[in-house]
């Protein structure tokens, strides 16, 4: 087992009925690495990371993580041994405070649960890492609001606080610019790489500027398959993927 | 969200007063009794559905399980009221581990009916098992025996029992909404995925959820076949199901104070309706949807956000 990778696809395929929609993808994530899976609409990026952490089902093949095969655990267990996820649709607790929302997934990690007659305040380290989170990601000032009255940038932060609050080993960025104005590119890049001093970041993304400039590994994926990897330089240069993806840069 | 602490004790005052002297204030004493029984039954709801997210169309079966369990227990095996109602509390508990179960693995829609189907289930139980239940006889002859020392023979005593027991079901409520696994149960009803992936198992947690509630409204259930010294066999039914539904509505949803208000005033309000016309469950059918159209966010809500902002 190669210590240096921290989470691996092994043959992995999926169909949905009739299409598949992974046909094969062999992936090893890096520990430490910042490593972005690119390709067009429909290469199947969300589908993969749905079948990391769970939320679907493989229909062949394995994933490993940390040496441990994770294939078909659901979704909570997955996210108990570290492995941590943000959504391409904003996925937040809209009706709690923005305080409530870090602290309730720092309170996921604890030993707490089925105590009923404790104050959830008495998990002070569980408020205690939500404010750090939320000073570390610069929305320590609107903790008390609704979620639902945040801005939109705002709450695409949030989602990813949440991700970070239960201090995982991988988090999985599922399209954190998505829908953001260019001003606040800038944040959410900034945020990524602040966390990869820290945990090891899986992104996916459509802006090939940004992912080239962060990115130490790129995955390119087309119609359920890896047509190359390497560090951005290769996979810029690479034949197939400017015919496919890059439309010829 | 927040009241101020004036707020807070003058809410805290005026409940007390009211619940006092509520025996006073209502025509008779034994309305008072199920008006608090209600309300325990609506604070247990209340955690399932407003607080989980849960809309269950069958926790009519867990309030009759609870009436048939304490009765039958003060029937044949006990004349200790606390362990009569336990027996009530855990035969609905042991009903609803396995209906939980299985209902919590379906969503929205499908989720109420799968707990309604179950309710009718226990319903039509109940109802051809002569022998054991009185059939549609309801249960006769329920004792309602003393508490210690206390004779609780009376209407007036009984109530004063009944308020102790719902002031404990209302710390308890809170509590529990208050405790870490509350604010998950918020947490999970607000977004399921997100919750998820977290860390957090929604089945196990819905399912827990599903066995508090259940237990609220059997301890309700208990209450009131001592309350009436006898069950009811409609206890199980479909009105009951719907009736604790629209209680939890009108009185605010994911509040615990609200449906308390709302189980009462609803109580309250049927009975003096149908002590005036025999066209009260019409009149009671235009409360519903008036109510609901005024006070989306129900009575408690509302008014909080124009009085307290």
């Amino acid at each position: 087992m190669d210590s240096q990778v921290v989470l691996e696809a092994r043959g992995l395929k999926k169909w949905f009925g009739a299409l598949q929609v992974i046909n094969g993808v062999d992936l090893k994530v890096e520990r430490g690495a910042i490593h972005s899976i690119i390709g067009p609409n429909g290469a199947g990026k969300t589908t993969l990371f749905n079948l990391l952490t769970g939320f679907l089902k493989a229909t062949h093949g394995e994933i490993i993580y940390q040496g441990k095969d994770i294939t078909g655990l659901p979704p909570f267990r997955i996210a108990k041994m570290g492995l941590a996820r943000s959504f391409q649709i904003t996925s937040v607790f809209p009706e709690l405070s923005v305080h409530e929302n870090v602290r309730v997934a720092a309170q996921a990690t604890q030993k707490h649960p089925y105590n009923f007659l404790l104050n959830y305040r008495s998990l002070k380290q569980a408020a205690a890492k939500a404010d750090a989170v939320l000073a570390s990601i610069g929305l320590y000032e609107q903790r008390g609001q609704l979620c639902k009255n945040l801005s939109y940038g705002d709450r695409r932060v949030l989602d990813i606080g949440i991700s970070q609050a239960t201090d995982p080993e991988v988090v999985l960025l599922d399209e954190p610019l998505a829908g953001l104005q260019a001003a606040d590119h800038e944040r959410i890049v900034g945020l990524i790489q602040d966390m990869a001093g820290s945990m090891t970041v899986v992104l996916i993304d459509h802006n090939i500027d940004i992912v080239t400039s962060i990115s130490h590994v790129i995955t390119v994926l087309n119609q359920g398959e890896v047509i190359a990897e390497g560090s951005p330089e290769e996979v810029k240069g690479n034949q197939k993927v400017q015919e496919a993806y890059l439309g010829g840069v | 969200m927040q009241l101020k602490a004036r707020h807070k004790i003058a809410g805290i005052i005026v409940g007390a007063v009211v619940l006092l002297a509520a025996p006073y204030l209502v025509p008779y004493q034994a309305l008072a009794t199920q008006m608090l029984i209600f309300a325990i039954f609506a604070i247990g709801f209340d955690i399932i559905f407003g607080y989980t997210g849960l809309l269950s169309f069958g926790h009519a079966a867990f309030f009759g399980l609870g009436a048939y369990g304490t009765g039958l227990s003060l029937i044949h095996l006990t004349s200790s009221v606390p362990l009569a109602l336990g027996m009530g509390i855990l035969l609905a508990v042991v009903v609803a581990i396995p209906m939980g179960f299985l209902s919590t693995q379906r969503h929205g829609i499908y989720f109420a009916m799968v707990t309604l189907a179950f309710a009718q289930l226990i319903y039509f139980i109940a109802f051809q098992w002569r022998s054991l239940t009185g059939g549609d006889d309801g249960l006769q002859g329920v004792p309602r025996p003393s508490l210690g020392p206390v004779d609780l023979s009376s209407d007036l005593v009984y109530y004063y029992f009944v308020m102790a027991v719902f002031i404990l079901a209302l710390v308890l409520g809170v509590r529990i909404i208050r405790s870490p696994f509350g604010r998950a149960l918020q947490a999970l009803r607000e977004n399921t995925d997100r919750a998820m992936s977290v860390g957090y198992d929604p089945r196990k947690y819905k399912l827990i959820s599903f066995v508090i509630s259940a237990g609220f409204a059997a301890l309700a259930g208990g209450l009131y076949a001592m309350l009436q010294n006898f069950v009811p066999l409609f206890s199980l039914g479909l009105d009951i199901s719907g009736e604790i539904v629209l209680m939890t509505l009108v009185g605010g949803m994911g509040t615990i104070y609200g449906p308390v208000i709302g189980a009462m005033s609803i109580v309250y309000v049927k009975d003096f309706l149908s002590s005036q016309t025999d066209i009260w469950p019409l009149i009671m059918g235009v409360l519903y949807v008036v109510s609901v159209m005024t006070f989306r966010r129900g009575v408690v809500k509302e008014l909080k956000e124009r009085f307290f902002k």
